[in-house]
């Protein structure tokens, strides 16, 4: 079976270079069959558009490899993309319209409503969904469904992972709180961070940690004045900053004349990738620790990793590609390693072999579970400081935890139990 | 806890003044054109990115009378627009009832996010404040930034301005005219039409000028425009629909109250402004100054 799988990986591996191993078929032959297309649903307009846009070029990248490569049982990839707006009624009709155009193979989806909305809907409609983003624990646990796969890291994984990093690097610290927006998957987030923080403190720092009760703002609060007081006054040396984007740039710009980020020790930005550094620049705090999706940075001499950035380099100029884009390419990939393992593009067949599927991406193996469809894979942090450059900052250092070490054994259509016991 | 809730009251006049630097032009075209112009926060972010572009030009330094003087510039341009708009837009929705204004500028804020994009893209952006406004005063427990200071003072010069140009100067017993009665003003002489295309270019005036103070208060993104729309419209509908000295007033009453319950209240953050507005309009069905001019 290992062997089975490193066969498979080098196939895909080859690929990536190249991604000459998932080809097969004569020009001639492709020509005469219909390509084979998959549905991008990501957000292509609304506030989220920026990390749609990092969802399509990381996809596109792909298609194009593959197909310059010679495609997938001799056929083209096609891409047919559909806009989301990170809202779950449009989610739930972007959905339909690409079942209703033919397209079976959905990928994409950063926004874990439209993804719990979707979710229903895709046994009915004979579809996959294999989810390049959406973070919510629900999905491979009480909302689980067999026909959606996840190819990136849940919340609890990421989270957990976060807090395992942060209890050995910051161990002399003893206490933790947090300022998350008013939503399902902040609070689910900062829950797993505790969880995190209550197993990976006492393993690796020796000792408890406090935990002080989060605040809570609106999501797309426009001021965080009231919060930022209240956090200069509390007594804990860890901030974990689940607020997000644009949210996290507007807090952290008032919190500055406060010097909030030089109360705590240390800053932990879960998901807000390069936003912060590159709007704060010079202002960025020093030191935040940011989650990220793919750090290009870890993974150089991965074929898979430097094809993509070099692709991705040259189309937009842009040296630092958001995690997104490795998410969209990722996606691809996983659907073009189970296309060539199912010898179909089926429904029920793709299906068959993503499950226990493992293949080769831009940020190294991933491997679909069987049980709740969950990829195990790494999990990315970055860690920034202000600097005298024209960009004002920089990266002063990343972590790479193996998923496995962080995630929970798979619970398919069981709630998640967390461990938010404030020590 | 009397340090608290004084921190408290300051950071929810801060927020009103913010509200209120929006709303002003909002209630200015209200008050005289009876133009529900949803648009503003289009407007708003053009001022804010004209400000930042503006700033990135001139060199890192920002010394404060450049940061004021490119927020004038941005109010100079947006009101430019405001000239644009009235003859393409405003001017043909005088006549109609003003649910198609409301759709009509509604339409306009789309076009503007979607221009917005165009030139300035999608990624976030953020602008420091000049460093005169950058430090922070404490007084006891109480926070209180430099530049919350300075937006503070500017919403209350903007609302003396406001009050003394429309109650106390000639300008504004014309603009009073042509807002009570367009036919009899222009019986008397006043060349309404160019009076209502000057009124418009002020709110757009005040729209760009807004963004241009407020630009180092928040992340820019082409969401910018939708940011402080709904809690201006309540400042306005609170106020009195049209009146200075009602957005004014409701504005302060309208945030002070969120921000004391999103301190004393953290588990319904932002859901007070709203509860605080339907309890005003109950107690006060006509807003707090029916019947005040502008």
């Amino acid at each position: 079976m290992a062997a089975g799988i490193a066969r498979r990986e080098v196939m895909v591996s080859a690929a990536a270079a190249a991604l000459a191993g998932v080809a097969g078929r004569s020009t001639g032959a492709r020509a005469q069959q219909k390509p084979i297309r998959l549905g991008l649903i990501t957000p292509l307009s609304g506030p989220q558009e920026i990390v749609g846009r990092d969802h399509l070029a990381g996809a596109t990248i792909a298609v194009n490899q593959i197909n310059q490569a010679g495609g997938v049982l001799g056929r083209t990839l096609e891409l047919e993309t559909r806009d989301d707006k990170a809202s779950p009624a449009a989610g739930v009709a972007a959905s339909k319209d690409l079942v209703s155009s033919g397209v079976n193979l959905l990928f994409g989806v950063l926004s874990s409503g439209v993804a719990l909305a979707i979710a229903p809907t895709l046994k009915g409609d004979d579809a996959v969904l294999i989810l390049c983003a959406a973070s919510a624990n629900e999905l491979t646990h009480e909302q689980f469904t067999p026909n959606l796969f996840r190819a990136s890291d849940e919340a609890y994984m990421r989270q957990r992972a976060l807090a395992k990093v942060v209890a050995k690097d910051y161990a002399a610290i003893n206490s933790w709180t947090a300022i998350n927006p008013q939503t399902a998957i902040g609070a689910s987030n900062w829950d797993s961070f505790v969880d995190g923080l209550n197993q990976f403190y006492p393993q690796e720092a020796g000792h408890n940690v406090e935990v002080i009760d989060a605040l809570t703002v609106k999501y797309g609060a426009t001021d965080y004045k009231n919060e930022i007081a209240q956090l200069m006054r509390r007594s804990a040396e860890g901030l974990y900053l689940g607020v997000y984007g644009g949210d996290a740039v507007t807090m952290l710009r008032q919190a500055a004349p406060y010097g909030l980020a030089r109360k705590f020790k240390v800053l932990v930005d879960p998901g807000s990738e390069y936003i912060v550094a590159q709007t704060l620049g010079k202002s960025t705090p020093v030191g935040l620790w940011a989650g990220i999706h793919w750090y290009f940075g870890a993974y150089r001499g991965n074929a898979i990793n430097d094809a993509l950035y070099d692709a991705y380099v040259k189309s937009t100029g842009n040296p630092f590609p958001a995690g997104y884009v490795g998410e969209g390419h990722a996606g691809v990939l996983a659907y073009a390693a189970a296309i060539q393992r199912a010898g179909s593009t089926e429904t029920g067949a793709v299906i068959g072999a993503l499950e226990g599927m493992s293949f080769a991406s831009c940020k190294g193996k991933r491997t679909f579970r069987k049980e709740d469809h969950q990829a195990i894979c790494d999990v990315n942090m970055v860690q920034f400081a202000p600097d005298d450059t024209a960009a004002g900052w920089k990266i002063v250092g990343y972590r790479v935890v193996d998923g496995a070490e962080s995630i929970e054994p798979p619970s398919p259509g069981k709630a998640l139990v967390l461990n938010t016991k404030r020590q | 806890m009397l340090a608290d809730l004084a921190g408290v009251v300051f950071n929810g006049l801060f927020s009103a003044m913010v509200v209120f630097i929006f709303a002003s032009g909002l209630t200015l075209l209200f008050g005289v054109l009876r133009i529900l112009n949803f648009s503003q926060g289009g407007f708003f972010a053009v001022g804010a990115y004209l400000a930042f572009s503006l700033t990135r030009l001139l060199g890192p330094a920002l010394p404060l009378w450049r940061f004021l003087a490119i927020a004038v510039v941005a109010g100079v341009v947006v009101g430019a627009l405001g000239i644009v708009t009235e003859r393409l837009v405003l001017r043909r929705l005088r006549q109609v009832d003003g649910a198609y204004s409301l759709i009509a500028t509604y339409a306009l804020l789309l076009l503007v996010e979607g221009i917005v994009k165009l030139i300035w893209g999608v990624d976030v952006r953020s602008m420091e404040p000049p460093a005169e406004l950058s430090g922070v005063w404490q007084v006891g427990d109480v926070f209180m930034p430099t530049y919350a200071l300075f937006i503070l003072a500017a919403g209350l010069a903007l609302f003396v301005a406001l009050e003394w140009l429309l109650h106390h100067s000639r300008l504004g017993k014309l603009m009073q005219s042509v807002a009570t009665d367009p036919w009899m003003a222009s019986v008397l002489g006043v060349d309404v039409a160019r009076m209502q295309t000057w009124i418009v270019v002020g709110g757009f005036f005040l729209a760009g000028i807004a963004g241009g103070l407020l630009v180092p208060n928040q992340a820019l993104s082409p969401s910018l425009a939708g940011t402080f729309v709904i809690q201006a419209f309540g400042a306005l509908i609170v106020g009195g629909m049209g009146s200075v000295r009602g957005t004014f007033m409701a504005a302060i009453l309208l945030c002070v109250a969120d921000s004391l319950a999103s301190t004393y209240l953290p588990g319904v953050p932002g859901v007070f402004f709203y509860i605080t507005m339907a309890a005003l309009l109950l107690l006060r069905p006509q807003g707090l100054m029916r019947g005040a001019q502008l």
